[in-house]
């Protein structure tokens, strides 16, 4: 299982279009990643960290196919098939991507909509006929929602729930359609302690590739057995999780600290 | 009959085709617009909207043709039925003018109220599915959508905005709640467009191309409903030619 590859990035660089300027010669552009690397192997839980603008969403994006192509360098490979402008469709349905905010995540007017909204796409791309089986995407809904310990919420407005209650509807709208490799970006930003917890345990104990962007470095540690630490735009770590977390002199070195646990 | 509904597709077809003909009716022919009331009134009741929203709605989308028509009747040439002398200039109301604005005011209610018929009875997913069953090119629906949304977190953004200025107003004034209020506007469409960015992104990442579904079954075009589409589209274009021979 260890052995296949979910994912590949080979020298990976990418640059915005600087705010400053909108003529775009090179110097308009600013570098967020510079030509990294790495393997993500199948079932890993990995957590990418790293300082403020340091890329860690710009990565995560690049992975998911989401970031503008015209500004990116090197090849991403998802289950061994090159990322581009043909196979992004196809790729799509193995990557769940769940947004730092979920008011991102959640446009419908019913919880039900938004959670099926994944489910029903790819079924109708694949010109599958449960597509328009009424009681097989409410099934398949009623299990998503049952998995982020949310059910019953159906017929709720997303707008009046909780942030932590929209958090976990958020990772129901890609449950649905049950991507290989989930992409989380700040999972536990602006939960509660309680809401924190049982999200790391929920995506802990999921049988998935799991990628998952933070700066919470506690979060990283209970939840990954890997940390892939980016700063100055490179990967400065890319190893085991509790080695790099209780190293203070090398996560201060680089504008970070230890987890709160190993502080006195 | 009692659980039959239309298809999204043939509600927007009805609704399409009988705007058509209600615009088209020429001025003074109140009797054909009182039959293409009655016919909107039907249509309303075969679409089965939600009845209690429906005064409001109409209303406040009403006030947007009163006001644009408001001086219709002064400014077309006719029979001056009456005259006011404001010293500087005066305003007079001439028949056909007045005819023009009562004309045009019965055609903005019933359009009005065969949209709100029809938006009152789907929700916006099936509306954006129904535009695009009746070829409405993909990238249109796809804008249509992001603005019905860009207005939503326009007004989340105003609200998250106004709540940041009031927690550093400490001296209520005019100056101080107005500048910072313009401020607001320009920072809000930012926000807001960034926001929309990152919607699309995320319908992105869920396999949207564009077209929007309907999450499971679908209602199909049953043979009762095509005679409905097909009667509700006989009917106005009979009234047309009803219109046409002056028969009322």
């Amino acid at each position: 299982m260890e052995n296949t590859s979910a994912v590949k990035i080979e020298d990976l660089s990418y640059k915005y279009l600087s705010s400053s300027r909108l003529d775009q010669d090179s110097s308009s552009f600013n570098e967020v990643l510079d030509k990294i690397s790495f393997k993500i192997s199948e079932g890993e839980k990995v957590s990418i960290i790293g300082p403020n603008g340091a890329g860690k969403s710009t990565l995560l994006l690049n992975i998911a196919g989401l970031a503008d192509e015209t500004y990116r360098e090197g090849e991403i490979f998802i289950y061994e098939k090159k990322l581009d402008k043909k196979s992004i469709y196809d790729i799509r349905e193995d990557i769940g991507f769940v947004f730092q905010d979920p008011n991102d995540q959640l446009f419908s007017t019913r919880v039900f909509d938004d959670v099926a909204f994944g489910l029903v796409n790819f079924l109708n791309k694949k010109d599958n006929s449960k597509a328009k089986d009424r009681d097989y995407i409410e099934e398949i809904v009623r299990i998503s929602l049952k998995k982020v310990n949310m059910s019953g919420v159906e017929e709720s407005i997303p707008h009046f729930l909780s942030f932590g209650e929209k958090k976990l509807v958020s990772l129901a709208t890609v449950l649905s359609y049950n991507p290989r490799i989930l992409i989380l970006d700040e999972p536990a930003s602006n939960l509660d302690p309680g809401n924190r917890n049982n999200f790391i345990d929920l995506i802990k104990n999921m049988e998935k590739t799991i990628i998952v962007a933070t700066h919470d470095l506690d979060m990283a540690y209970d939840f990954s057995d890997r940390c892939i630490i980016i700063s100055d735009k490179q990967i400065v770590y890319d190893g085991n999780s509790s080695e790099v977390l209780t190293d203070s002199k090398f996560l201060r070195g680089i504008n970070l600290d230890l987890p709160l646990r190993f502080k006195e | 009959m009692g659980n039959f509904s239309l298809t999204v597709r043939d509600k927007l077809i009805i609704v399409l085709i009988n705007i058509i003909f209600i615009v088209s009716i020429a001025k003074g022919r109140y009797a054909v617009m009182a039959l293409f009331g009655l016919l909107a009134i039907l249509v309303m009741v075969l679409f089965k909207p939600d009845y209690r929203k429906m005064p409001r709605r109409i209303f406040t989308v009403f006030l947007y043709p009163l006001f644009v028509s408001i001086f219709i009747p002064f400014i077309n040439p006719g029979n001056v039925l009456a005259e006011l002398d404001l010293r500087l200039f005066s305003i007079t109301i001439t028949d056909n003018g007045l005819t023009i604005f009562i004309t045009v005011l019965i055609k903005s209610f019933l359009s009005i109220l065969l949209v709100s018929s029809l938006m009152l009875s789907i929700d916006e997913k099936e509306l954006f599915y129904g535009l695009r069953k009746i070829k409405v090119p993909r990238i249109m629906v796809s804008i249509m959508f992001l603005m019905y949304r860009y207005v939503f977190l326009i007004r989340e953004e105003s609200r998250t905005g106004q709540m940041a200025i009031n927690a550093r107003v400490f001296k209520r004034s005019y100056y101080t709640v107005n500048r910072r209020l313009a401020y607001l506007m320009g920072n809000l469409f930012i926000k807001s467009f960034d926001r929309a960015e990152n919607i699309y992104r995320s319908m992105e990442s869920r396999g949207f191309t564009g077209e929007f579904h309907i999450s499971g079954r679908t209602p199909k075009s049953s043979n009762l409903s095509i005679t409905f589409l097909l009667t509700f589209i006989i009917i106005p274009a009979s009234l047309k030619i009803v219109e046409l021979t002056r028969i009322v």
